[in-house]
């Protein structure tokens, strides 16, 4: 992923999921956060089309089980 | 607004009147939560957003507005038409159009009989329902002619995601929740429908670049090249709308023939007979939209304002809360989203030659626009709600690059015009003199260093200047209430009329200052005592903290 994109990606999951600024949002899960529940989940897509205007399908959405799924994600997407 | 400039404006905003709606739709709301407050947020206002539970929409237009808030209706088909779902597939069973059709009207009569509620539809695709792809054709037209027709406002398709509906229950796309929340947070305000019929334009930094009082006629920039491309783009974007019926005003804290040079260089798209009225006076906006609004005849919810500060469209937004403010863009690649705003305000169908001539129309019905002296009708409490704080910094020993550079670049609100080198005030501080600063804040963060005063070893003042960035927020008066507590308080003023210091003398008539019997010396006699019997009240609308002091919290 690019800079640019792998800074927004960490700046979403901290707004969507109120993490601290210094805490370290790549080791973020599902099973590891307690606020990741499934309307989190909605407002991480959101947020994610919303910043770089693309739009993840159902199936994609499903991946997005962590934050390094969701950075491979992006980079199968050509976010590079 | 994508979603993390709406979280930081959501997280920074702190406090406004609250606008209370029930935003009603059939799938998820909460998708567009963060975007309505950010949207309101933008207009000065919190939001108390009530909403329904998932697939409960039907219910509730059966039951009627039984809360008397405000209500928001963004429907799709499918709420019309309940066989479209798409998270119920294609229907198994054939489809009746009349049938469909009678259910259709009904609801929309529904909403109809509902006195406080807006309807935004959302012209998204539907599964086929019918055996021949024609009728569902029809159909989507009907439905949407039949919205129309009942006053509501049409979305385009591509507000809808047909991928979040499916993973999520939520319909909308999220590349346009921004422009989705702004127009819901609209008619949450009770904006009415239909074109906006005044554009109200800010000039300096909006209709051009520069500040025509400090950087003059040759300074600023508006034409299509350079610094100025997006200013003349805005002009030209301008000209289309008038041209499509919309009238434009100007208002500026400027002189009246300063503000009106521009417009009569030859250098510009537009023209003064382009605008209704450029009003230019030192007032609040808000005073001179509402003077703008009486003489027109026209309702204010029929008003747009654009400027880039925030702080004047807050200010707009709290005093006259029907007029729609719209932010003048910082950044060229914001530029399409601030025309595509205006143009769908001032959206018409049909142009007609009245349309056109419309602006003639008015202008012969004005014939001239008096001054504006009236204050903002709230213009007090605005101010008490920006928390605002003032730092009181002597800087008569240390750096004093900032106090000097203000003296030497400030045009209006300056004292007499008179540039000063740094050894000139060197030499003054040496025998006694003093130099003070102010830098401000407020709940939309920092403004710097905005005000410096020299003050001589006799007590006159003889550079006192603000910068035009905060004009009418009283600091210069709580700036003064201070000074005249202080050991040694000045006792006259150094002034001299220039071209461009008209907002310095409008200070100078307060009662406590002689402006009108100058001294033999030339100077300005001050009675500092009564200044602070008059504005004690304003000096409570600022948090103060000055040398020698601690933090005097106050009310506000």
């Amino acid at each position: 992923m690019s800079t640019t994109t792998a800074d927004r990606l960490a700046a979403i999951f901290r707004a969507v999921f109120n993490v601290n600024p210094g805490q370290d949002v790549t080791r973020l899960s599902r099973e590891n956060t307690e606020q990741w529940d499934s309307l989190a989940h909605v407002q991480l897509v959101m947020a994610i089309e919303s910043e770089l205007g693309i739009t993840l399908d159902a199936a994609e959405q499903l991946r997005m089980v962590d934050y390094g799924a969701t950075a491979r994600l992006l980079e199968e997407r050509g976010l590079l | 607004v994508n979603y993390l400039e709406a979280h930081q404006i959501v997280a920074s905003f702190t406090g406004g009147p609250a606008l209370k709606f029930l935003f009603a739709t059939s799938g998820i709301a909460d998708k567009i939560d963060v975007f309505l407050r950010a949207a309101a947020a933008r207009q000065g206002r919190g939001a108390e957003i009530s909403t329904l539970p998932f697939n409960t929409l039907s219910q509730a237009l059966l039951s009627g507005n039984t809360s008397g808030d405000r209500e928001v209706f963004v429907l799709f088909p499918w709420d019309l038409v309940p066989e479209a779902d798409w998270r119920s597939g294609v229907p198994a069973i054939a489809t009746d159009v009349d049938g469909v059709r009678s259910r259709a009207s009904q609801s929309i009569d529904r909403l109809a009989q509902r006195e406080r509620a807006s309807t935004l539809y959302v012209r998204a695709p539907m599964p086929p329902l019918f055996s021949e792809p024609s009728v569902d054709t029809k159909l989507d037209a009907w439905l949407a002619s039949a919205m129309a027709d009942a006053g509501h406002e049409i979305i385009p398709a591509d507000f809808f995601s047909l991928s979040s509906y499916l993973a999520s229950g939520s319909p909308f796309a999220s590349r346009h929740l921004g422009a989705l929340a702004e127009r819901v947070i609209g008619r949450a305000a009770g904006v009415r429908p239909g074109p906006k019929k005044v554009l109200v334009t800010d000039l300096d930094n909006v209709m051009w670049r520069g500040v025509i009082g400090e950087d003059g006629l040759e300074g600023i920039h508006c034409s299509p090249e350079g610094a100025g491309f997006r200013h003349f783009v805005y002009q030209t974007m301008l000209a289309k709308l008038k041209r499509e019926g919309a009238l434009l005003a100007a208002v500026s804290r400027n002189d009246d023939e300063l503000a009106n040079t521009p417009f009569k260089s030859g250098r510009m798209v537009l023209q003064t007979d382009d605008f209704v009225a450029i009003v230019a006076t030192y007032k609040a906006k808000s005073a001179q939209i509402r003077e703008i609004a009486n003489k027109l005849n026209l309702g204010l919810d029929s008003f747009v304002f654009v400027d880039d500060n925030p702080i004047e469209l807050g200010e707009v937004a709290s005093s006259l809360p029907d007029v729609r403010t719209v932010r003048f863009p910082d950044a060229d690649d914001a530029l399409p989203d601030l025309l595509s705003e205006l143009g769908a305000l001032f959206a018409r169908d049909v142009v007609t030659a009245e349309d056109a001539d419309r602006t003639t129309l008015y202008r012969r019905r004005l014939e001239s626009m008096a001054s504006v002296d009236g204050p903002g009708a709230d213009l007090t409490e605005f101010l008490r709600a920006l928390g605002m704080s003032l730092t009181v910094h002597d800087r008569s020993t240390g750096d004093r690059t900032r106090a000097v550079q203000l003296i030497n670049k400030t045009n209006q609100f300056n004292l007499n015009g008179r540039r000063v080198t740094d050894e000139e005030v060197d030499a003054m501080l040496s025998s006694g003199g003093r130099l003070y600063t102010c830098s401000l804040s407020d709940r939309t963060g920092s403004h710097g260093e905005i005000l410096s005063c020299l003050i001589d070893a006799e007590g006159t003042i003889r550079s006192f200047v603000m910068s035009c960035r905060v004009f009418q927020r009283r600091v210069e008066i709580a700036f003064v209430t201070w000074l005249a507590g202080q050991e040694g308080a000045p006792v006259a003023f150094d002034y001299v009329a220039t071209s461009r210091n008209e907002p310095i003398r409008q200070f100078l008539e307060d009662g406590a200052f002689n402006i009108s019997g100058v001294t033999a010396s030339g100077l300005v006699s001050a009675d500092l005592a009564a200044f602070v019997r008059a504005h004690a009240e304003d000096l409570d609308l600022f948090s103060l903290a000055a040398p020698n002091r601690t933090t005097v919290q106050t009310s506000g």
